[in-house]
């Protein structure tokens, strides 16, 4: 990667030159798509890149998501076996103003949200600081923090149902045992400790994958930048905040987009959990959008839901390009 | 190496990993060939009897079975998703009382009253035909009720002093006391009052009361009366003023948690369903193995109050192989196939002959209380909006018995929330 | 001090992380009758291997898994091969629309699954691909594509362009360019987003649980019957969930190893 292996390449390169010279010079310009493709305009390179890729997701994602869009402005009616679609126009989003369960549910969402990126970033920055400063455990850590991310979700769901039960979970046998609560309680089920019980198990879940971007990230930062401050006077935290975070912005906003991304989309661990109770108390809106689509099956109102889950998201997206100012 | 002649075999190698991967896979079944005769079934894997019977079926009948199995949870929302996509991949499915209904109203059930001949109809309880029929049509086919019974210990009974089954509410009250003041930490009583589950107690409650969940010729609830202010009263009083309720009722999302505690011997009596019987007896999860015994269900206004869920077949409309499918669930519904069901799963058999067979009595000594008990008992709350409706009233049952709301309120405000439903 | 400090924080967050995973491997040890004993025993006293056994002799969980497998190894390949080289494009290449574009890629990801659920069903029988190894793998590709495209652009955008720069000058041609000095350098990057992919795919349920038959049911959908209609096999769930586990750490441990020790000294000069 420097200087040396440019010469190298350089050398094959006249190697190869030399062998083409038997060849006449037609022939040689005219299968010779190496130099043909390079000399292709950066434009048309650029669509040669991403052609296959774009032909996968508007095939299978477009689709599907005008597909989706279609639904949310229509009513949707069974009969007969077959789907009846009513075009009822924004008729299904202005329903969300009306809707009583909105409010609650909105507030509940963001909650859920932030507080759950929030402390993803925090702990996953935690871990990565952690192990790239080769704290205690640091090595035992680097090969087993990322086993919270590769458990499915299915068993994670049921793995902290089993650890939060009021019957035998060892959640309530640890926290009575070192008499910080005194009988067993039922943290899913009751209003006060619902939301924070599912929180606790969603950082714990999502923060592993924040960690490993943040110390792939770390990493790229130079070390004589470190000396140079150090030679300058500062101390541990002055370099954090001068020197790492600048550094690692683009890749905190990846984590911060995508964390945000899942959890307004986290599915499998409240359903399994608290299905949004107890009395919506942890009903996000994502369960709601579900929860009316399945189950009442207002495959309209479903969908509208789903697309301000989406308008969310973007708006968070803007949110955190302009907080951190980087170009797209 | 170039780097395009290295992306043109990528791209190569990718296009036959993909036909090869779509082609070692199996497809999914068409029809079927003129010669072979098929059926695909669709229902769950645990425990292994049902599939092992579609082996059996097709080991004496020569049609080709397909069968699929999915987790229970999801059984409900899967066979949705493939209706409304139009899908014509399965001919037996399975249906509840409040499934057929859903499932019928919107056209995705083929209606069975051509296939069923009155022989047929004879071996089966009347009432488990009206169960799973919908306006005016049958839909389902009979074939195992899941009856909510009065479960109670006996040895804690005797260790409490007790010497008569309560056979009205009030007095199990009471027997909740004396047990729990007799036996240290016994509780008297459990319900299932999990978030959506809820509704179903109350419904026992309403009709131990007297009353009546839905107005079925007006299609208009009908819980919002005085019965349901005094069956959800008293539902809230076991809770908060009697104190005889286990506070783990509300971390029950179903029966299934809660026969488990029971099967840990956590509290004395509960009316749900055959899951009590089915874990308590089982050596390796229950303490309490040989110690249940079943008895009518309290009342109150009436002597009884029931409620069942009728389980059963129903041939998808879109099937294209509904003799097939038929031929199936005559199979499977015959006295000899229900018998075995009984003794490998537990489920009580519709089909009469079965239900009295010796062997099937002798094992499940609760059967016994199952004609009586089916004499008092009406079947699931049936609608096409059957899931909104109970996850909506749910919300308000479990508000008003841990004390959040009073009942009247709360039936107030699901009586407005359902109406509100209606009118979509 | 400092270093005590430094410390206490790493053991609460080891304790974090791991204890969870802990419990459920013990519990996974345990018999039925134990798993519901309360208080809960911290080891088991009744410890048995037999349902380790029987779950992996039994056909359905090999087949379960041979699925998973299939399904996630080449949703992985394909989507890295596709993402990588348009990854590229968007972080290197000037063409009209090129943000736009971007952030369309984005939105696919940002609608919730099961707004998508029926269209993709009836997406995949239209095309006859329902239930088949072929449909799960082109779902899996359509959800992770984008994720790559956007994740392995920021890596390719933080190995300077000056590299490719200098080796055009000495001769390379702008591919010669990229495979020699690019990839090298990203090639973390690759990895991470590899995994990313693989963990994902193999881990997915919602489109599974509706797209796949018993032949090819995945490894979630197989450990999600243990939820059985009266009860939750919990004795059985628990060591499936565990053995499900095995396969992507020890994808994790070979390959972290290359991510964490790839990049040492500052190589980006």
């Amino acid at each position: 990667m420097d200087r040396k292996l440019a010469i190298e390449t350089k050398e094959v390169m006249d190697n190869l030159d030399q062998k083409n010279i038997g060849i006449k010079q037609k022939e040689k310009k005219r299968f010779n798509l190496r130099n043909r493709i390079d000399r292709l305009s950066e434009s048309s390179t650029a669509k040669l890149y991403i052609f296959p890729t774009n032909a996968v997701l508007i095939l299978a994602i477009l689709f599907p998501l005008l597909y989706a869009l279609f639904l949310s402005l229509t009513k949707v009616e069974f009969a007969q076996g077959n789907l009846e679609y009513t075009f009822v126009g924004v008729n299904n989003f202005l329903e969300m103003f009306r809707d009583p369960r909105i409010p609650k549910i909105l507030i509940q969402t963001l909650t859920f949200t932030l507080i759950s990126v929030v402390g993803t970033v925090a702990i996953g920055f935690g871990i990565a600081l952690t192990i790239h400063h080769g704290a205690w455990g640091a090595g035992l850590f680097k090969r087993l923090f990322l086993l919270p991310w590769a458990l499915s979700n299915v068993v994670n769901g049921l793995m902290w149902q089993w650890m939060y039960s009021g019957n035998n979970g060892i959640i309530n046998e640890i926290l009575s045992k070192l008499g910080f609560i005194d009988g067993y309680k039922m943290w899913l089920v009751e209003e006060a400790t619902a939301m924070g019980a599912l929180i606790f198990a969603d950082i714990w879940k999502s923060t592993p994958f924040a960690a490993l971007l943040l110390l792939a990230a770390l990493q790229t930062v130079p070390k004589d930048l470190y000396e140079a401050s150090k030679v300058d006077g500062a101390g541990a935290f002055t370099q954090f905040t001068k020197i790492v975070l600048p550094t690692i912005k683009p890749v905190i906003l990846v984590v911060l987009v995508t964390q945000t991304m899942w959890t307004l989309r986290v599915f499998d661990l409240i359903w399994v959990l608290t299905q949004g109770g107890p009395m919506d108390s942890t009903m996000t809106l994502n369960i709601y959008a579900y929860e009316n689509a399945f189950r009442s099956f207002n495959i309209g109102y479903g969908s509208a839901l789903a697309y301000v889950i989406t308008f969310i998201t973007l708006i968070f997206t803007f949110i955190y390009i302009r907080l951190l100012g980087k170009e797209n | 190496m170039k780097k395009n002649g290295f992306k043109l075999f990528l791209t190569v190698f990718s296009i036959f990993v993909f036909l090869l991967a779509g082609c070692s896979s199996s497809s999914e079944s068409s029809g079927g060939s003129e010669d072979e005769r098929e059926v695909n079934i669709l229902y769950i894997g645990d425990p292994e009897f049902w599939e092992n019977q579609a082996k059996e079926f097709e080991e004496e009948t020569g049609i080709e079975v397909n069968y699929e199995s999915v987790p229970f949870g999801q059984l409900h929302d899967n066979m949705f998703t493939v209706f409304s996509g139009g899908s014509s991949d399965y001919d037996v499915v399975h249906v509840r009382d409040d499934w057929a209904t859903e499932f019928a109203s919107m056209g995705f059930l083929e209606p069975l009253d051509e296939y069923v001949t009155e022989e047929l109809k004879s071996e089966f309880p009347e009432s488990s035909f009206e169960a799973l029929s919908h306006d005016g049509s049958l839909y389902g086919f009979p074939r195992y009720t899941w009856l909510w019974q009065y479960y109670y210990n006996k040895d804690v009974f005797t260790q409490a002093g007790i010497e008569n089954v309560p056979e009205t509410w009030d007095e199990l009250v009471e027997t909740s006391k004396i047990i729990q003041e007799e036996v240290d930490g016994m509780y008297g009583y459990a319900e299932a009052y999990g978030q959506r589950f809820a509704v179903t107690p109350f419904i026992v409650h309403l009709r131990a009361e007297g009353g009546q969940f839905w107005d079925y010729e007006k299609d208009l609830p009908k819980f919002n009366s005085s019965e349901g202010v005094n069956a959800l009263q008293f539902m809230q009083d076991m809770n908060l003023k009697h104190k005889v309720l286990h506070p783990l009722s509300f971390e029950f999302s179903g029966t299934g948690p809660l026969a488990e505690v029971f099967a840990q011997g956590q509290f004395a009596m509960s009316v749900a369903t055959p899951n009590i019987p089915l874990m308590s007896n089982d050596p390796a999860i229950s303490k309490v193995t040989g110690q249940i015994e079943a008895a009518l269900i309290p009342g109150s206004a009436d002597k009884s109050a029931g409620y069942a869920e009728t389980g059963g077949m129903a041939i998808p409309a879109n099937s294209k192989n509904k003799d097939e499918a038929f031929e199936f669930i005559k199979f499977a519904t015959s006295a000899e196939q229900e018998k075995k069901m009984a003794l490998e799963t537990g489920n009580i058999p519709l089909n009469l002959t079965a239900l009295n067979d010796s062997e099937v009595i002798e094992k499940y000594p609760h059967f016994g209380f199952v004609d009586e008990q089916l004499k008092y008992t009406k079947g699931l709350f049936k609608h096409e909006k059957t899931t909104e409706i109970q996850d909506e009233v749910a919300r308000f049952v479990v508000e008003a018995v841990n004390g959040k709301k009073s009942p009247e309120d709360a039936l107030k405000e699901a009586e407005e929330s359902v109406l509100k439903i209606l009118n979509k | 001090m400092k270093k005590l400090i430094t410390t206490l924080i790493s053991i609460s967050l080891i304790i974090y992380i791991l204890f969870p995973f802990f419990w459920l491997v013990i519990s996974s040890f345990k018999v039925p009758e134990e798993l519901f004993q309360k208080p809960p025993t911290w080891f088991p006293e009744k410890g048995t291997i037999e349902y380790y056994v029987d779950i992996i002799k039994s056909e359905d969980f090999q087949t379960a898994l041979l699925n998973s497998l299939i399904v996630a190894s080449f949703s992985t390949i394909i989507s890295l091969i596709l993402g990588t080289i348009a990854a590229y494009a968007f972080a290197r290449l000037k063409f009209r629309g090129k943000n736009m574009f971007f952030l369309t890629i984005l939105c696919t990801q940002m609608l919730p699954q099961m707004a998508l659920l029926i269209p993709l069903f009836v997406l995949m029988r239209t095309t006859g691909l329902l239930y088949t190894h072929t449909g799960l793998i082109f779902a899996s590709v359509t959800f992770s594509l984008p994720y790559v495209v956007w994740m392995f652009r920021s890596f390719i955008v933080s190995v300077p362009y000056d590299i490719e720069e200098a080796a055009r000058l000495d001769g390379c041609t702008k591919l010669e360019a990229i495979i020699k000095m690019v990839v090298p350098l990203s090639l973390p990057g690759f990895v991470t987003t590899g995994i990313f992919v693989f963990i994902g795919a193999w881990n997915e349920f919602l489109f599974a649980s509706i797209m796949s038959n018993s032949d090819t049911k995945t490894l979630p959908v197989r450990i999600a019957e243990y939820i059985g209609e009266e009860r939750v096999a919990y004795e059985l769930m628990f060591p499936t969930g565990v053995l499900a586990t095995i396969p992507v750490l020890i994808l994790v441990l070979i390959f972290q190893r290359y991510i964490i020790q790839g990049l040492t000294d500052g190589s980006v000069k």
